[in-house]
């Protein structure tokens, strides 16, 4: 349980609980949720199917800011800070639906969130290309329309889409939901090394065993909130 | 006895009330010649190249002599009988006017009535023509008579045309505004999708709708100019038709006037190698005008762009309705939908 002392910070979840609209008025989501992220660490959420592990990253990713409570990014309130910024620049989002462009290629998919994001590269199609081999995605890939990838392909694109702009947060729904074991645990080095040399938070939900096993920090979602430390 | 000096003035010669059925109408508006009716004629014993003395019947020392150079028959099937009768036509002497100003300055005593017609390029010259023509000392017994009403009931189904085509215009972009909102609507709804995963990797609304509306640009300004350009070459090739058929008839009815001055048309194409037409209507005044015989533009580029400007602002009004609906949805609910 050693805390290294250059971790600093990034996100700060206080006392949040969120009920879709439509619900009946107790009917709470989340409630009360208190989870605290650094930089440099790796995470992971899990819980039961409708647990609402998809709905919390939502708010974490400012997709949704009628909650209860306040979640925090670097000390800055996410209800008070451009939200379209902070999602093309500090976080990254890998969707448990992939949420590519199916009438772009895989590589036009890449670029447009590089584009977005504004952020500075010298030649983005061979970032995006170096990002999709990363992944375990050769080259003849990159032009295929995202339509005519599988599940398990398309999902490594998000992966690369969400890591194409060098973002300080990595939120990933189910990255690995698709995949055999050995691109899991291709994926979970990516995500290891972002965290442990780059100083990335990364933040990801899963159902997977071998996920948690190799993640510093996890949370379990219940609607109890149990809180378990593994590092 | 009636003088004119152009065959445009012969009125009766030239709507067909009159044809010649001998000899011709001369041009020549300065020697004494005339025709005279097929009953004048035949009851006198008269034919073409014979000569009529013309007597003053105020002063019978002066007479008159006139070549007979035409024969006209009369057409016209007039209903009163009777009025004809009295006036009786068939003793009409048709010369020129300067026959007739050559009677009259030999005796002072005898009196004619004069009707100069004059061709104005503009009706908002009339009042104008009038007081000049005043102010130069036409006298108070002459009156200065216009065919305004004439000419305007002649133009007034263009006006009606003009305001047809203008209310059509207006209930095409009406209809064309609210079909295009509807289509945008559309179109926003089934690209729901794709402005969710752009607004959750971090797309602007505002550079979203800019993107939609660049595109509806750029889409109906192509479309504009494709429009325009069948429009265009379409409406030239009709325009055109039209002109011909235009031009055809009014060859026809060049010729058939002509016809019945006595005048035929190879005689006119022998005399002088100008065009067909263009021969046949030097006889009257009205060859002045030049005859537009080719249209090679109908769209002209005030209109372009004014097509142009209705265009962007109905699709800028129609991509408001849209960025509206883009600004309401919240990406997570549109992501939602779908999956
Ligand atoms: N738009 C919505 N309106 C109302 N209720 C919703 C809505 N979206 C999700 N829910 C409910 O909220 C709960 C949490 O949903 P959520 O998608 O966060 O679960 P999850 O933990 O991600 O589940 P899974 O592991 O299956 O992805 C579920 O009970 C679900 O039925
Ligand atoms: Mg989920």
């Amino acid at each position: 349980m050693e805390q290294k002392k250059e971790n600093k910070e990034t996100l700060n979840l206080t006392n949040v609980s969120y009920r879709y609209k439509d619900a009946d008025k107790d009917d709470y989501v989340l409630r009360n949720i208190n989870y605290s992220f650094e930089l440099g660490k790796i995470y992971a959420i899990k819980g039961k199917s409708g647990s609402g592990k998809t709905t919390l990253l939502s708010l974490i990713s400012g997709l949704e800011t009628k909650y209860e409570g306040s979640i925090l990014y670097d000390d800055k309130n996410l209800k008070k800070i451009d939200l379209d910024t902070y999602r093309n620049t500090y976080t990254g989002i890998v969707f448990q639906s992939y949420n590519l462009l199916p009438h772009l290629t895989a590589v036009e998919n890449i670029i447009l969130s590089m584009d977005i994001s504004k952020v500075k590269v010298d030649n983005k199609r061979s970032r995006a290309i170096e990002l999709m081999k990363s992944v375990g995605l050769d080259e003849s890939f990159a032009n295929r329309r995202v339509l005519k990838l599988s599940g398990g392909e398309q999902q490594r694109i998000a992966i690369a889409r969400s890591l194409s702009y060098n973002p300080n947060i990595i939120l990933a729904d189910e990255p690995t939901g698709n995949l055999d074991k050995d691109t899991e645990d291709e994926i979970l080095k990516i995500f290891k090394t972002l965290a442990h040399k780059e100083n990335k938070c990364v933040i990801i939900v899963t159902h997977s065993k071998n996920v948690c096993d190799n993640v510093d920090i996890v949370y379990e979602l219940k609607r109890k909130n149990k809180v378990r430390d593994n590092d | 006895m009636i003088g004119y000096n152009s065959y445009e003035d012969i009125k009766d010669f030239v709507n067909g009330n009159y044809t010649i059925i001998e000899g011709e109408v001369s041009e020549d508006f300065n020697s004494s010649n005339c025709v005279i009716s097929e009953e004048l004629a035949s009851l006198n014993d008269l034919s073409l190249g014979d000569s009529i003395t013309v007597l003053d019947t105020k002063n019978e020392k002066n007479a008159y002599e006139l070549l007979i150079t035409g024969i006209y028959k009369e057409n016209t099937e007039s209903s009163d009988n009777i009025s004809k009768m009295f006036s009786n036509s068939a003793n009409e002497i048709i010369t020129n006017v300067n026959f007739i100003k050559t009677i009259l300055s030999t005796n002072e005593d005898l009196s004619a009535t004069i009707t100069p017609t004059f061709i104005l390029n503009n009706k908002e010259n009339i009042d104008k023509f009038a007081n000049e023509v005043k102010v130069k000392g036409l006298s108070e017994y002459y009156k200065v008579d216009d065919n305004i009403e004439e000419i305007e009931s002649a133009t007034n189904s263009i006006k009606n045309v003009k305001i047809f085509a203008f209310n059509f215009l207006v209930i095409t972009l009406i209809i064309g505004g609210v079909v295009l909102i509807v289509i945008n609507m559309i179109n926003i709804r089934e690209r729901k999708y794709e402005i969710g995963v752009l607004r959750t990797i971090g797309m602007k609304k505002t550079k979203l709708s800019f993107q939609f509306m660049i595109e509806l640009l750029i889409i109906c300004i192509l479309s504009l100019s494709i429009g325009a350009g069948i429009g265009s070459f379409a409406s030239v090739k009709v325009a055109n038709n039209l002109l011909a058929s235009e031009i055809a008839n009014s060859k026809n009815e060049y010729s058939n006037i002509n016809k019945n001055f006595g005048r035929s048309d190879d005689k006119d194409m022998n005399e002088n190698n100008k065009s067909d037409s263009e021969s046949i209507r030097s006889k009257f005044r009205v060859a002045d005008i030049s005859q537009v015989d080719t249209i090679n533009a109908v769209v002209d580029f005030k209109i372009l762009a004014e097509l142009l400007g209705i265009g962007i602002l109905l699709t800028i009004l129609s991509s408001l309705a849209s960025m509206i609906s883009i600004s309401k949805f919240s990406p997570l609910t549109i992501l939602k939908e779908r999956s």
